[in-house]
């Protein structure tokens, strides 16, 4: 194998590993504060998704404003789920399961939704993907593939200086740690829920911008995201709030690097293989601390 | 009449498949969302046995049931040493996976091509081959199924799932072997997911992976966590409801190539609805 088509791998694995380590961020925020399968997850997804296609491609709109609705749209979509959906839920004491049988039946309504209203085309919205590229000793790099690590890399930055450096952020760790507690030292749980579920849904439509960018937008997609952003936050450590990031890249890796030695056809095969072993030998996730 | 025949024999599958999934999710309480998976086992099971071995319906069926509760007992041994929502992700990896390898193992199950022209069953030389015949048998092999799981529910081993479901601890105290009963459970419900795989695979005569995918895990637990958990009523209700119900919005004047997504749409806002204001559906135990 050239040089040169390990580094192509890599920089692709990088672009890719960036949108899901997004993902991965937005689905272990959610999980770790709140313990809740959030599969609708998958839903935000479509509703951003549609958000940019409605305002970029059919509004005709620039960039930049689009993409402030989506995210505007992404965290209204997320707290309307925390507060008319799971809230009533978390009240009465439903147990996980129920929650996440509910969770799946929201996911599943919306995406049907979106298919009767919009039909299950793929829609492309963007020529991005095939702008020319910057070649560096035969190496291709596309302008998307650059604001899409600059974009993910500014979130992640941004989010863990929020989580590390402020009181709010105390107060997030407090509860991924144990909520029982953080509610008998005077934080107020359900308050941080909504902020949880607001920054975990922009975070998505962030990805979901990236994403639609690169490979269009489609129904059917709001699966493969709420998979790949849960498995990412599992195997990356469901503890704490990062962990989501580095299964993101490693997923991003697996895909684009897989290739160079293993049919991409197996590619899914191999991330929820990684995901069951991870689950059995290590369920605190690789780059998750023990408790 | 044609069409109401044919709705009943697909009723028929689907009571077999909610049914046995009850075993795990009603009496073992195991949120699985695998029992597609074993399901296609059956399908593909009963179809290659026909056609490569030229095996005849029953013992192909037999075989169905057999491989789909053996790969069903070797998965459970890992997936057991999950709890809670990483058993509910671990199922979901091997519903994954395993349509992943139906998909991509071309030489054995024609991947996405699918299997087509699979032989109609036949018992001692009589062909099923009318919507009546195909509905009769199908109503008999539903009922010995159904028969066959409310009484090993109500069993000893039956009970000591339940009991493991309410108590690990005290079911261990008690002497309970809780890994052992809950293998065993998860072997007899992909069994019961094996026939019914059998039966659509003769039935439809033409089987590919989509039929089998998460989606069609989901509606089988969304038929149980409907009609209800842990009873044998509640399974029976809600593969009723659900299976005749987007029947009737034909009548009503809904175009069919919208059928799918409305069909979905509908099943999508029950499980809101019955997870938000009653878990246990309709007849079902509060388990959850």
């Amino acid at each position: 194998m050239s040089q040169t088509v390990f580094l192509q791998s890599a920089v692709n694995a990088l672009a890719l590993g960036a949108t899901y380590g997004l993902l991965g961020l937005s689905f272990g925020l959610i999980y770790s504060t709140t313990q809740i399968l959030h599969f609708a997850h998958g839903a935000t997804y479509i509703c951003a998704a549609y958000f940019l296609y409605a305002a970029y491609a059919l509004a005709d709109w620039p960039l930049q404003p689009a993409v402030l609705i989506v995210l505007a749209g992404a965290g209204a979509v997320g707290f309307a789920m925390m507060r008319w959906f799971y809230e009533p839920m978390v009240r009465r004491n439903t147990s996980g399961a129920v929650i996440m049988i509910a969770s799946l039946g929201l996911f599943i309504a919306i995406e049907n939704l979106t298919v009767l209203i919009f039909g299950n085309d793929s829609r492309v919205i963007s020529k991005a993907s095939v702008q020319e590229g910057i070649a560096l000793r035969g190496v291709y790099i596309t302008p998307l593939q650059i604001i899409s690590v600059a974009t993910a890399v500014s979130v992640f930055v941004l989010i863990y200086l929020v989580v590390t450096r402020s009181k709010l952020g105390r107060a997030l760790r407090a509860i991924a740690d144990d909520s029982g507690v953080a509610v008998t030292v005077g934080i107020d749980v359900p308050q941080l829920r909504y902020l949880v579920f607001v920054i975990g849904s922009m975070t998505l439509g962030v990805a979901a911008v990236l994403n639609s960018l690169d490979v269009g937008v489609s129904p059917g997609m709001g699966l493969s995201v709420v998979l790949i952003a849960a498995v990412a936050a599992i195997i990356g450590g469901a503890s704490g709030i990062f962990g989501g990031v580095a299964g993101g890249f490693l997923i991003g890796a697996i895909q684009s690097m897989g290739v160079m030695w293993i049919d991409p056809r197996w590619q899914n095969l191999m991330i929820f293989s990684v995901l069951i072993i991870v689950l059995v030998v290590k369920p605190t996730g690789l780059f998750g601390s023990v408790r | 009449m044609d069409y109401v025949l044919s709705v009943l024999t697909l009723l028929a599958i689907y009571a077999v498949l909610a049914s046995s999934l009850n075993i795990v999710l009603g009496h073992g309480g195991l949120l699985s969302l695998c029992h597609a998976a074993f399901y296609a086992i059956g399908a593909y099971t009963a179809a290659l046995t026909a056609l490569h071995l030229g095996w005849s319906y029953l013992p192909a069926a037999a075989a169905a049931i057999a491989v789909a509760a053996i790969f069903a007992g070797v998965l459970a041994i890992p997936l057991l040493k999950l709890r809670g929502d990483y058993f509910i992700l671990g199922s979901l990896g091997f519903q994954i996976i395993i349509i992943d390898a139906i998909y991509n193992s071309d030489a054995i199950t024609n991947g996405p091509l699918g299997i087509s022209r699979i032989p109609r069953p036949e018992i001692l030389g009589f062909e099923f081959r009318s919507h009546v015949g195909y509905f009769v048998l199908y109503a008999c092999l539903a009922a010995i199924a159904v028969a066959v799981l409310h009484f090993l529910a109500a069993s000893p081993f039956g009970r000591t799932l339940a009991a493991v479901r309410e108590d690990e601890m005290a079911a261990t105290v008690l002497g309970k072997n809780i890994r052992s009963v809950r293998i065993r459970a998860f072997a007899i419900s992909a069994g019961g997911a094996g026939l019914a795989g059998a039966m659509y695979a003769n039935y439809v005569t033409f089987i590919d992976p989509t039929s089998f995918g998460f989606g069609e895990s989901v509606y089988i637990l969304s038929l149980v966590v409907v009609g209800g958990v842990a009873t044998t009523r509640g399974p029976l209700l809600g593969a009723t409801l659900l299976v005749i119900a987007p029947e009737l919005l034909r009548f009503i004047g809904f175009s069919s190539s919208m059928d799918a997504n409305l069909r979905q749409l509908l099943y999508g806002l029950l499980l809101i609805i019955f997870a938000m204001t009653r878990p246990s559906g309709i007849a079902g135990k509060n388990v959850f």
